[in-house]
């Protein structure tokens, strides 16, 4: 809207809110339901099925327009029970309304403005407690025995690298044992942070995001990287899918949402055009290959791009024999538990076991092994 | 149990059990019996192996749609871990089928009828006619091996009868 309209449609807007207040003042989505006086709850949405769970019997202000806020209705609810209550999730919005309107109510405990509601802290609300915080043990997530993220953050690792990260499966590479990926923020900023990280640290960074996030929105960091003239590495983490969601298709699969084949994004050709001066597409399993191309190009006088494409393993089912594991030979230094792989544990004598269900054969192991206790199954 | 109380079943396991599967089911044949039914998932990192709860509400009239904490009749595991750390769920006297995964995970069909295994089990314990159960058996499975998971829920029931 150009600045001369704009002053004008403010004005408009401001009128239509004032139409809408008395709207909600007057709407069946707003309704009061007086039983017990003693209790009075002012609530909306599913907030206010909690609070009917526990309090059946008490009145309600039951809100399915919160703005602009009724609060003549309010007044007239106010009037008819003893005490009010506002039942809501997180920010205090129905309270501060209130609060406007010099409505009397008792407020939650500030401990509420966090996390989620669940029944049972109405109750406590109503009590004037404070919340209580139960936290949760959770089993770890982890990358599947095979992922090919695995053998990318196996290498980055061994050359201490700095890596700024994004959303998907490989955000689990921040975790120990592996601990290979150091920044996460939103989606693109595995292309974005490398930038600025480039800039503060000089050299041995490099950015990683997946395929279907660099699509997603990827592509304008590493235009910025081009234009800005930053040099440097980015890995495509290429999966051919979006794994971590439940394996959507993306535009550089070729698929479409319904299964049908599409025009297919190449995405080596999209990096050129973006900017970057090598592109090179490799597999994940070669970890020599692999580590020799990274040392090419990070610290290189270009922006380069590697694309590491191997299918995701919830695609990919193919099995391989698992390694071949000789006790004697191993110096338990565990440097394969290292690998965080589901497959491999420590049993209760120290010693390493490959879980034959789970192992998939990607030898990523008899790589990591110094002793070389862990040997291809050929 | 009477049809004027609410039924609280808590379901929990980890992603591609079934778990959100078995919740559907339950909700399907609660609501050809002729229930108010409200159900609930809270996942999160599901497809990494993380944790799946559903929470199946049926009875006259259900408010909320999550059961309040010690408010579950039944507790449905899928995964020992799960259970552990969630069976505080359970109201006093409620029931804990934790104790089935055992037997489920041994079936002659595979591991994956697990579900299907336990919800046979739960299904002795509440007021849902048998032609509802098999109805919402069919809609989930109609094109998944229909006949080995009427199978397995039939196995299920005999079993928890006999003993």
């Amino acid at each position: 809207m150009v600045p001369k309209n704009a002053f004008q449609k403010h004005i408009e807007l401001e009128k239509r809110v004032l139409k809408l207040k008395a709207y909600s003042e007057r709407s069946t989505l707003n309704k009061i339901e007086i039983n017990d006086k003693k209790i009075g709850f002012i609530t909306s949405g599913v907030s206010y099925l909690y609070a009917r769970e526990m309090y059946p019997q008490a009145s309600f202000l039951k809100l399915g327009m919160t703005f602009p806020f009724p609060s003549e209705l309010a007044r007239e609810f106010a009037k008819k029970v003893k005490k009010i209550f506002v039942i809501e999730e997180l920010e205090p919005y129905m309270e501060e309304q209130l609060l406007l309107a010099g409505i009397k109510f008792k407020a939650k405990d500030p401990s509420f403005r966090v996390g989620e509601l669940r029944p049972e802290d109405i109750p406590d609300i109503v009590k004037g407690k404070v919340r209580k915080y139960v936290p949760q043990t959770s089993r770890k997530a982890v990358m599947c025995p095979g992922c090919p993220h695995r053998s990318v953050f196996s290498v980055l690792k061994k050359l201490r690298l700095t890596v700024t990260g994004d959303i998907g499966c490989y955000t689990l590479g921040a975790l120990a044992p592996m601990q290979a990926l150091h920044t996460c923020l939103c989606m693109g900023s595995g292309v974005t942070f490398f930038e600025g990280f480039k800039k503060v640290l000089g050299r041995d960074v490099v950015g990683v995001i997946g395929d279907s996030t660099f699509v997603h929105s990827g592509v304008t960091g590493l235009i910025n990287l081009a234009y800005n003239q930053t040099k440097g590495l980015i890995i495509i983490l290429d999966n051919s899918t979006t794994a971590m969601t439940g394996n959507q298709p993306h535009p550089a699969v070729g698929i479409t949402i319904k299964g049908e084949p599409t025009k297919k994004l190449i995405l080596e050709d999209l990096c050129r055009v973006c900017g970057a001066d090598n592109v090179d597409v490799i597999g994940a399993y070669d970890i020599k290959a692999l580590e020799e191309l990274v040392k090419s190009r990070v610290n290189a006088d270009a922006l380069s791009v590697i694309i590491v494409r191997t299918p995701c393993r919830l695609i990919e089912r193919t099995k391989l024999k698992p390694p071949v594991l000789e006790e004697t030979k191993c110096k338990k230094c565990y440097l394969c538990l290292g690998l965080d792989c589901p497959a491999l544990r420590k049993d209760e004598n120290g010693l390493i076991k490959i879980n034959g269900k789970f192992c998939v054969g990607c030898n990523l192991c008899v790589n990591s092994c110094p002793a070389q206790a862990l040997r291809k199954n050929e | 149990m009477n049809k004027s109380q609410t039924i609280n079943v808590f379901f929990c396991g980890t992603g591609g059990q079934g778990v959100l599967t078995a919740a559907e089911i339950l909700g399907q044949a609660a609501l050809l019996e002729g229930y108010h039914v409200k159900k609930s998932e809270v996942h999160g990192m599901a497809q990494r192996g993380g944790s799946v709860e559903s929470h199946l509400r049926f009875g006259k009239t259900v408010y909320s749609p999550l059961i309040p904490q010690g408010g579950a009749d039944f507790l449905v595991s899928f995964h020992k871990d799960e259970s552990t750390r969630l069976k505080e769920i359970l109201r006093p006297g409620g029931e804990d089928l934790t104790g089935y995964i055992d037997k489920g995970a041994h079936l002659e069909q595979g591991a994956k009828y697990l579900n299907t295994y336990l919800l046979g089990v739960l299904s002795e314990r509440l007021p849902i006619k048998e032609n509802n159960w098999l109805k919402a058996l069919e809609a989930a499975f109609k094109n998944k091996n229909l006949k080995e998971n009427i199978a397995v829920f039939q196995k299920a029931r005999k079993e928890v009868r006999l003993s």
